[in-house]
């Protein structure tokens, strides 16, 4: 029933890189977390050097959007689903850069800490990929109610934030934590708060990308 | 391989036949005009368009001469002009138009005893004078034979120096001429068109921009169609049953005359100007009338300002085709203006065109194809002279728009 | 309702048996450009002509409903047809001089209503040029034919030949689909400039141009008016799926 194949094409194209780029930026999330508590610096090199190419994906799927537009000269949804695409990889990107923020947090570490709250750091870590993923998933199939849910996941994550806040202060009150530690401990989990934030950007432009305006 | 090269050879064929149909055309139609410029060429002349058609005979007397010319014979006249010194006059054998022999005045000394001759048929005419040019067709004497034309202009000169006197000179004006012809040919195109023109444009502005299209109008417009194929002959039937008959009663004419002619004609050209103006009125783009409509003008000011000026190209050669149905129509003319040769022109009076003028000349016995074709070598080339004007007015028209 | 110059109410369209509008309601509003779109045979062209009684040209067009202009019915029998054409200008889709100068073709309007005074035609004249954004151009050549200049010369011309009027609303059918992109973006210049004095109605295949000058858009398909908006909405967020489809060239 279409004349644009070519066009359609090309819109199928770019949502699978975008899926390509969230794979990656999650996979990375995943190890940059198993380099922290495992304390594993060559992993953590890894990691940062991995972020480039999810600068280049962000790169390559900005140039893409822009020869659409400039081509095809994209109006309603095809306009919102573009439009989307450049703010959601901006997101991405962010969330790219949070693992490799945790990476390098894993070399400047010192290598005896005794592990903490793993458990809980694991899970607020999983919740946050889960975000993702839903929230990716949602744009792929223009499915507003699995956005919304993204959106809603996000008290989980902020949840975690503040339990893992509680138990590290008093930690430090009972001196039960190494202080270095402690602060490394915290900028990890304020990363996993922040990157949950961004998967509910992506959630919101999907939604946008869907019924057209922003949800109030 | 065979089908291509059998395509060629029907291509081949196809062209050969175009180009062998054309070559017919070219051929035939060149070779009307070398026969009519063979034929015709040889007595145009400005006299033949300014002379009378028919000749004037005069009787010229003379009695007691006293003074005989002195003037010996000039230099400009040839071995073939027999000169009279005492009469002081040149004749020279020549042929009419018919190919018969006649006699010329080729010349008249200043001093010629014969500038004493008086008009035997009318003693008032003051005027009266023989001159070059002129026929001397016998000259009678008292006491011995007259000389005649057929003896030769010799025989005549030696006759007229033998003698101081003589009873009467017969001679005659040159005559043959198409003046009245041509004349007549453009009242009846001046008259014709002024009928024709403004009815037969304002009946297809009519039937173009105002009438509704519906079956009326349809059937109008077919028999207009259908009178443009009537042969000419049936409305000269119609000229000479009615605008005859009309003329005779309202006018000072007693028979058929250039107006009834013109206003025949002007009937027979309704029709094809009435088409041709409509051809070069549905032309004119509608986008122009939308676009007067558009400004608030009403359809007579879109018709008057933008589409008439648009379509006056067209109109115009619908005007020259007119033109050239006029010089060229006999059939309707020989009973709508008659057959009658003239020299004097009247409105009201009978005469003829050149195409009628032309007729008579082939009907006569024996038929002077000669005169007939330097005739329509005159029509040719007005018909051309009008063609070149037209053409160059509707490109200056363009221009200016 | 004060800023509407048209309000068209319930408007049904005849040819003969076949209906090529179908019951139409719309607002055409003051110092606005209302852009109409849609697949060919639409009927947004012949919707065009009824604001100022093209149609009445076409013998088999029958018109029920009301087109009104300012609260007057235009298809009232006393209506004045004449007046409503000075009042509502058209340009057409091919550029259409006169073929006579272009002091003259701008003078036409105003001779025919009967404005004879040599100074005040110079002055509309010369008005109705620069409005149109012509003036420099052929300031020295006015006695030249009009079929002299180029295409883009040519619209702009019928565009200041129709301002000489001083019309209320200017339509235009489509009138850059025969001129090149440098001249559409002369034209569409214009139209920017002059909607600050007149309500402007055009249709048009371009949905780029829509997009770029128009501040409303109606979407004909099949006679009807599926859907009229904002022209920002109409291009991001379309309510119906026909427009929808439409304008992403998923159909048409």
């Amino acid at each position: 029933m279409t004349f644009r194949t070519q066009f359609e094409k090309e819109l199928e194209e770019l949502k699978l890189s975008l899926i390509k780029m969230g794979d990656l930026v999650i996979k990375n999330i995943h190890l940059s977390l198993h380099s922290f508590v495992e304390m594993n610096a060559e992993l953590a090199d890894q990691i940062i050097k991995d972020d480039k190419l999810v600068n280049q994906f962000e790169y390559d799927i900005e140039k893409e959007c822009m020869r659409i537009i400039l081509r095809e000269q994209p109006v309603a949804r095809d306009l919102r689903l573009i439009t989307s695409v450049l703010k959601m990889i901006t997101d991405l990107e962010r969330i790219g850069d949070h693992a490799s923020d945790i990476s390098k947090l894993t070399i400047f570490m010192e290598k005896n800490n005794k592990p903490f709250l793993v458990k809980q750091v694991h899970k607020m870590a999983d919740e946050s990929e889960k975000m993702i993923k839903m929230a990716l998933e949602s744009f792929v199939n223009q499915d507003q109610t699995i956005a919304l849910k993204v959106i809603e996941n996000d008290d989980v994550v902020d949840d975690y934030f503040n339990e893992v806040q509680h138990i590290v202060a008093e930690a430090i009150r009972q001196n039960n934590i190494d202080a270095d530690y402690a602060l490394y401990l915290m900028m990890v989990t304020k990363y996993l708060e922040r990157i949950g934030d961004h998967a509910v950007n992506i959630a919101e432009w999907v939604i946008f990308s869907i019924i057209g305006h922003h949800r109030n | 391989m065979s089908m291509s090269s059998k395509r060629k050879r029907i291509d081949n064929l196809l062209q050969i036949i175009t180009y062998g149909a054309a070559s017919v055309a070219v051929i035939i139609l060149s070779l009307i005009v070398v026969f009519v410029f063979k034929n015709g060429s040889g007595l145009i002349n400005l006299d033949l368009i300014t002379n009378d058609y028919h000749a004037q005979y005069y009787n010229g007397g003379i009695e007691n001469v006293t003074s005989f010319s002195n003037t010996p014979k000039p230099n400009i006249l040839t071995e073939e002009d027999y000169y009279s010194l005492k009469w002081g006059i040149a004749l020279t054998d020549d042929i009419d138009r018919e190919g018969k022999p006649i006699i010329i005045v080729s010349y008249i000394a200043e001093d010629s005893p014969l500038y004493q001759m008086y008009d035997k048929n009318n003693l008032d005419n003051d005027s009266f004078a023989i001159e070059v040019e002129n026929i001397v067709q016998s000259i009678k004497f008292y006491d011995k034979d007259s000389t005649l034309s057929i003896y030769g202009a010799q025989h005549m000169i030696n006759e007229l120096d033998a003698e101081s006197e003589f009873r009467e000179m017969v001679f005659t004006s040159l005559g043959g001429g198409i003046r009245g012809s041509l004349i007549t040919t453009l009242y009846t195109i001046g008259l014709t068109l002024l009928f024709a023109l403004p009815v037969g444009i304002f009946t297809a502005i009519y039937l173009n921009e105002f009438a509704k299209k519906n079956r009326l109008t349809n059937i109008i417009r077919s028999m207009i169609e259908m009178l443009t194929g009537v042969p000419s002959i049936i409305f000269g039937l119609m000229g000479l049953a009615v605008f005859v008959p009309l003329t005779v009663r309202y006018t000072p004419a007693d028979s058929a005359n250039i107006l009834s002619g013109s206003l025949t004609l002007a009937v027979i050209l309704l029709p094809v100007i009435i088409r041709s103006t409509e051809e070069s009125l549905k032309v004119v783009p509608d986008d122009f009338r939308f676009a007067s409509l558009a400004l608030g003008a009403n359809s007579t000011q879109t018709t008057f300002k933008v589409v008439l000026p648009s379509a006056l190209p067209g109109i115009m050669t619908a005007t020259l085709l007119a033109i050239g149905r006029i010089i060229g129509e006999s059939a309707a003319l020989i009973f709508a203006i008659g057959t009658a040769i003239k020299d004097d022109i009247s409105i009201f009076g009978k005469s003829t065109t050149l195409a009628v003028h032309i007729w008579s000349l082939l009907t006569d016995e024996p038929a002077n194809i000669e005169l007939a074709s330097t005739i329509s070598l005159i029509i040719l080339m007005i018909v051309l002279i009008l063609n070149i004007s037209v053409k160059l007015l509707s490109r200056s028209y363009l221009k200016r728009v | 309702m004060i800023n509407n110059v048209f309000t068209i109410k319930n408007l049904n369209l005849f040819y003969g048996k076949y209906q090529a509008l179908h019951s139409i309601n719309l607002d055409i509003e003051r110092n606005k450009v209302t852009a109409l779109i849609g697949p060919s045979g639409c009927g947004k062209s012949t919707f065009l002509r009824c604001l100022n009684r093209m149609n009445d040209l076409i013998d088999s067009c029958q018109i029920d409903g009301e087109v009104l202009y300012h609260n007057d019915n235009v298809y009232n029998r006393n209506f004045d047809v004449i007046s409503l054409r000075t009042k509502v200008g058209m340009v057409f889709q091919k550029p259409n001089p006169f073929p006579m100068t272009i002091y003259d073709n701008i003078a036409y309007g105003p001779r025919c209503q009967g404005i004879k005074d040599k100074t005040e035609l110079n002055k509309i004249v010369e008005k109705s040029l620069k409005n149109s954004a012509l003036w420099e151009e052929v300031k020295d050549r006015l006695k030249d034919s009009a079929m002299s200049l180029s295409g883009g010369q040519q619209q702009r011309l019928c565009i200041a030949r129709a301002i000489a009027m001083e019309p209320e609303v200017i339509l235009m059918d489509e009138p850059t689909s025969a001129l090149d992109p440098i001249a559409t973006m002369k034209i569409e210049e214009l139209i920017n400039d002059l909607k600050q004095n007149y309500a402007i109605v055009i249709v048009t295949h371009s949905m780029q141009q829509a997009a770029r000058i128009s501040d409303n858009t109606a979407f004909f398909h099949l006679g009807e008016l599926v859907e009229y908006d904002k022209t920002d909405i109409i291009f991001t967020t379309p309510k119906e799926v026909k427009t929808e489809e439409y304008i992403t060239g998923r159909f048409g």
